[in-house]
């Protein structure tokens, strides 16, 4: 159960279907840097019939053991992934998440942006220990957790090297003392 | 028994997996107290992680992944064979597709019917509480999204008043003439009649 499918890459058939994806082989992959978004505005691409996938392939940023980021493009969204492997306290870890995630939701706006989603998941392992002896059980619990989190973005009108960075230090942030 | 198949879709954010965990217990019983159907679900979330699916396992469903990609284009290939494998290994009453925010549910809609002749249906989330910021610089998703809906779950409408839920009601209208609109809200529990509805399918 939940066997995991990994995606293809860039997928460069012609598509069926009343409306495609991805634009056209003409779609650019600019950056967009500023924008009025109080014009009578409509998402930048018009999507055409069988034309080509824009979809970027994933470039890793960090990838050590501990934190792997990546990202890539998709039409104009700048989608983000990262796992990181801590071992904290994971009643700290959660708070600093939950206040790192709320600043990099108002840095976003401050610049623009358009938020799709921002999503973190943390998984938790504690260990104890049980053993005996003698007669009695002696328990020992880690007072640390091994803590992996999950982490996805997909934002609007965004810099992607720009929310690379952003992301980037809100992990290191999240293991500062 | 052939599977019937329901296509989850809808903006990023709109509350599409809050929703879909809230139908899920509907639909084994949990909220009923009796086991109802066999659900499998399958995830498609367009970034390397999977995070939706873990919370899905969490309250343990049966959950099946396709990440890096989109459903509706550069995974239609693995979606046909993910539905496929589905009905083959769990033979479920029910596959849940919950798409990418960034899907257009129509095409996968067309991928299932031309990959493997399954017909579903569309029930799209529409998000109440940034529709007037979302609708103009996402018109296009948005748009493609809402057009051929069986079903709009309008969801967050406890944020919104009375007077703007009128108006994107409208909205709606003129993207699907006629689209049953139910309005939700996620924080709560969303009533029994609204799942019957939803799930109603003349397949």
């Amino acid at each position: 159960m939940g066997k995991g499918i990994e995606g293809s890459p860039m997928n460069e058939e012609k598509r069926q279907g009343d409306r495609n994806c991805y634009q056209s082989d003409e779609h650019h992959s600019h950056e967009h840097h500023s924008h009025d978004r109080n014009k009578d505005h409509t998402h930048q691409h018009e999507h055409h019939q069988h034309g080509k996938c824009n979809y970027t392939e994933p470039s890793g940023n960090e990838k050590n053991d501990r934190l792997k980021i990546t990202s890539l493009l998709q039409d104009e969204a700048v989608v983000i992934s990262a796992e990181c492997h801590i071992t904290a306290d994971r009643t700290l870890i959660g708070r600093r998440l939950e206040m790192k995630l709320e600043e990099l939701a108002g840095d976003i706006k401050k610049k623009e942006g358009i938020i799709g989603h921002i999503k973190a998941s943390m998984e938790i392992q504690d260990v104890e220990m049980y053993s005996v002896t003698d007669s009695r059980v002696d328990k020992k619990k880690s007072y640390l957790s091994k803590i992996t989190i999950h982490f996805a973005s997909i934002t609007f009108f965004m810099d992607r090297q720009e929310m690379l960075r952003m992301v980037n230090e809100l992990f290191k942030m999240l293991e500062s003392n | 028994m052939k599977m019937k198949v329901l296509i989850l879709g809808g903006f990023l954010g709109s509350g599409k997996t809050t929703l879909l965990l809230q139908l899920a217990r509907y639909m084994v019983g949990e909220l009923q107290g009796k086991s109802q159907y066999k659900v499998v679900i399958l995830e498609n979330e367009v970034g390397k992680e999977g995070i939706d699916d873990k919370l899905l396992k969490g309250n343990g469903f049966d959950v099946e992944n396709m990440f890096n990609g989109c459903g509706c284009c550069t995974l239609a290939g693995e979606l046909v064979g993910a539905a496929d494998r589905i009905q083959t290994l769990y033979q479920p009453e029910w596959l849940i597709v919950e798409t990418t925010g960034l899907a257009y549910p129509g095409l996968i809609q067309d991928n299932l019917k031309n990959g493997m002749g399954i017909e579903s249906k569309i029930c799209t989330v529409a998000d109440a509480s940034r529709w007037g910021r979302l609708i103009k610089p996402m018109h296009n998703l948005i748009t493609g999204q809402i057009e051929r809906a069986d079903e709009v779950l309008l969801n967050k409408v406890d944020l919104v008043q009375n007077t703007q839920l009128l108006k994107i009601k409208q909205d709606i209208h003129r993207i699907n003439k006629g689209v049953k609109i139910f309005e939700t809200s996620g924080i709560g529990t969303v009533g029994t009649g609204i799942w019957e509805k939803v799930l109603r399918v003349a397949l």
